[in-house]
């Protein structure tokens, strides 16, 4: 039986792409290869498990071999797919690139052949993340908990925080804000004028959780999102689909509270 | 009518946008633009929705009317000047104070203004340019703006809007000129066509002095559209349709939106709307209007005058497919794209999604599947490496019985239709 190499790596495009990079080496003595990110979910027998220590120098010639051979459009969509929860997402990003480089040939089309399963699967994923990553563009709501600092919070099912940082920084770049992940505590935070950063494990102080302030500008917005609607057009079942229960606990127009 | 000297924020804004929400172009899209690292805000090309209402519709923007106030009297109008309702009026900078900090909070895309007429529409027109300046200057604003042109307002004022505004709008409200004359007597084809034509040429004449000097300003960049109530005016859906299509044609338009008639008056040259909205009827224009935008539809391929309007029970594409049967089934390994699209149940993503993966191998039942082909409906009209996935006779009746079959346990008649939105529905720009 063919050995199998379980690389585990962690958790960011550069942990995966060093996972991707060590992967390709086993992979070319004919190991069948998996790449895990931390913490493996369950251990498998018949197989090797090696820790990767995330290599810049490494993820960075991936990065610069998918960008030149794949094309910009194979990287990103690569990046949105690294940004899912699912688990096997290193496993699929590895065998659509060594699909992609074949043969000593590279073939910037490769993430269009559905018919490979990894692909098909890595298609979802990118879908899934993109998905989430655009409903929260419009779904964040922001409030101002003290000296003008806006906070927003989030329960998003995929890591999207990076992926947010780009736009809103882009969008609001004279203010301070915070948009926190509620369920991995981590927080993308824009100082005002500055460029934006992510602070892993950071958990909230209490009291900006709860968000005591009554705001103005709350009850103004529940106001208009009441009266904007047609009642002859009630439809509750289209709205639950466009916007479903579970994003709504941290919308203002949704909330028991005015902030 | 009560007048009040002073009334506060959330009155205003309660009134402003209660008059407003009849409108139905609610969207955000077709147009990029960055920040500049300084003001406030950006747009994207296929929009952001940021809530949904109670009716299942996207809020994108800050959708409100300056004043309700009008010297028009519409029947079909809930601010018509006969009516005796609440008035209000915002101040240009208490809209805009309102625009940015609903802004901040990420609760809009942008600003979505229109107005009753107040005095003239050159009036009325002009407090629309003053507040939407302001906001661009003044408050440094980026986002998106959609603009109505008041009819019957100056060219000159139809423009300087334009350089403001991402998009703008004149409603046609009716696909013929005696329905409108006849509900809307203050408003006349000519005082409708003539500004959209106006936005029209400007927005050309833009686009030649952008391609000579890429620092020009930009003129609705996002374009232009319109929108037709349905089913007040004893019009067919063929008519509606055969406007719609000349309107993409001649007057360039982005989007023509279909708002299905509420009753808000009581009045004899309306008809009585017992049912409620005719949402089906509604829902139905706007699958044709995807398959005229998208597809390579023509109108007269739809409908006729012999056929009106359209199937209840069918959605147009599957209509069409099983009145011209001759022309299935087509082989989805070598199908061209627009052959592809004909198809009921293949869709822009998944002809795409097809011709990508087909240069890798055949493609099975199997893997249509997985791609998203919605085989319920394609079985009838396809073929995989020639073979068909069920022996079925191919004629209209029984085909159209086996589609109203699958179909049957997932769409009645009763329920209610979302608005089909571009952006999720396909995942390009509107």
């Amino acid at each position: 039986m063919e050995e199998k190499s379980i690389l585990i790596c962690s958790d960011s495009l550069e942990g995966i792409f060093t996972g991707v990079y060590d992967g390709w080496t086993l992979g070319n003595q004919g190991r069948q290869v998996e790449i895990c990110v931390e913490p493996p979910a369950q251990s498998q027998l018949f197989a090797q498990y090696q820790t990767v220590e995330t290599d810049e120098e490494k993820a960075g010639k991936v990065t610069r071999t998918i960008c030149r051979s794949l094309g910009r459009q194979t990287y990103e969509q690569i990046c949105y797919a690294a940004h899912s929860v699912e688990e096997d997402k290193g496993t699929c990003i590895y065998y659509a690139l060594r699909e992609g480089l074949a043969g000593g040939k590279a073939d910037p089309d490769a993430l269009q052949n559905l018919k490979n399963p990894y692909i098909l699967r890595l298609a979802g994923m990118r879908l899934a993340v993109w998905h989430e990553m655009h409903r929260f563009l419009g779904f964040v709501r922001f409030r101002e908990i003290k000296d003008k600092i806006l906070l927003s919070v989030i329960s998003p099912d995929n890591p999207v925080l990076p992926l947010l940082g780009p736009h809103f920084a882009d969008r609001l770049p004279g203010e301070n804000w915070i948009i926190y992940d509620e369920k991995r505590q981590d927080a993308l935070v824009h100082p005002a004028g500055k460029p934006w950063h992510i602070r892993r494990q950071a958990p909230l102080e209490e009291r900006w959780m709860k968000g005591e302030l009554v705001e103005e500008y709350a009850s103004l917005w529940k106001e208009f999102c009441q009266s904007v609607s047609v009642s002859e057009r009630e439809n509750p079942r289209a709205q639950r689909q466009n916007l479903p229960h579970k994003y709504r606990k941290h919308m203002t127009e949704f909330g028991e509270n005015h902030y | 009518m009560l007048i009040q000297e002073q009334m506060s924020l959330e009155e205003k804004l309660h009134i402003l946008s209660d008059a407003a929400k009849y409108d139905v172009a609610c969207t955000s899209s077709g147009h990029a633009r960055s920040g500049n690292g300084k003001g406030i805000g950006n747009c994207i090309t296929a929009g952001i929705c940021h809530s949904f209402s109670a009716d299942g519709r996207c809020i994108s923007l800050l959708k409100v009317l300056f004043t309700n106030e009008c010297v028009f009297d519409c029947k079909y109008c809930v601010n018509r000047s006969s009516n005796d309702v609440a008035r209000a009026s915002f101040s240009p900078d208490e809209l805009c104070r309102l625009t940015i900090e609903f802004y901040r909070r990420n609760y809009i895309e942008g600003l979505f203004l229109s107005s009753g007429v107040l005095h003239s529409p050159d009036y009325t027109m002009g407090l629309l340019c003053e507040t939407v300046y302001r906001l661009r200057r003044q408050y440094a604003f980026q986002g998106y703006i959609h603009l109505k042109a008041i009819p019957g307002a100056s060219a000159h004022l139809v423009e300087q809007a334009g350089y403001l505004a991402d998009r703008m709008s004149v409603n046609l409200e009716f696909p013929t000129a005696e329905g409108l004359q006849r509900l809307a007597p203050h408003k006349s084809r000519k005082t409708i066509l003539e500004p959209m034509r106006r936005i029209q040429l400007k927005a050309g004449e833009n686009r030649r002095e952008l391609a000579e000097s890429p620092h020009t300003p930009r003129f609705v960049p996002a374009g232009q559209s319109t929108q037709m109530i349905v089913g007040a005016s004893g019009e067919s859906d063929y008519q509606i349709v055969t406007v719609a299509e000349s309107l993409y044609k001649k007057f360039a338009l982005k989007r023509v939106f279909y708002s299905a008639f509420v009753q808000v008056n009581p009045d004899l040259a309306l008809p009585a709307a017992y049912q409620g909205p005719p949402l089906l009827r509604e829902h139905r224009l706007y699958q044709a209007d995807w398959l005229l935008r998208f597809y390579g539809f023509a109108a007269d391929e739809l409908l006729s005058p012999n056929r009106p309007n359209f199937n209840v029970a069918l959605d147009p594409k599957c209509d069409w497919a099983v009145g011209h049967l001759e022309r299935f089934p087509v082989e989805i390994n070598q199908a061209d794209y627009y052959t592809l699209l004909r198809v009921p149940g293949i869709g822009v993503k998944s002809a795409g999604k097809i011709l990508g993966a087909r240069r890798y191998g055949n493609l099975d039942f199997e893997d249509l599947k997985k791609m998203g082909v919605v085989l319920k409906r394609a079985a009838y009209f396809i073929t995989c490496k020639g073979r068909m996935m069920f022996s079925v006779k191919m004629d209209e009746q029984t085909v159209t019985r086996s589609i109203l079959e699958s179909q049957a346990q997932k769409e009645t008649v009763q329920q209610g239709y979302r608005q089909m939105s571009l952006f999720a529905d396909l995942g390009l720009e509107a």
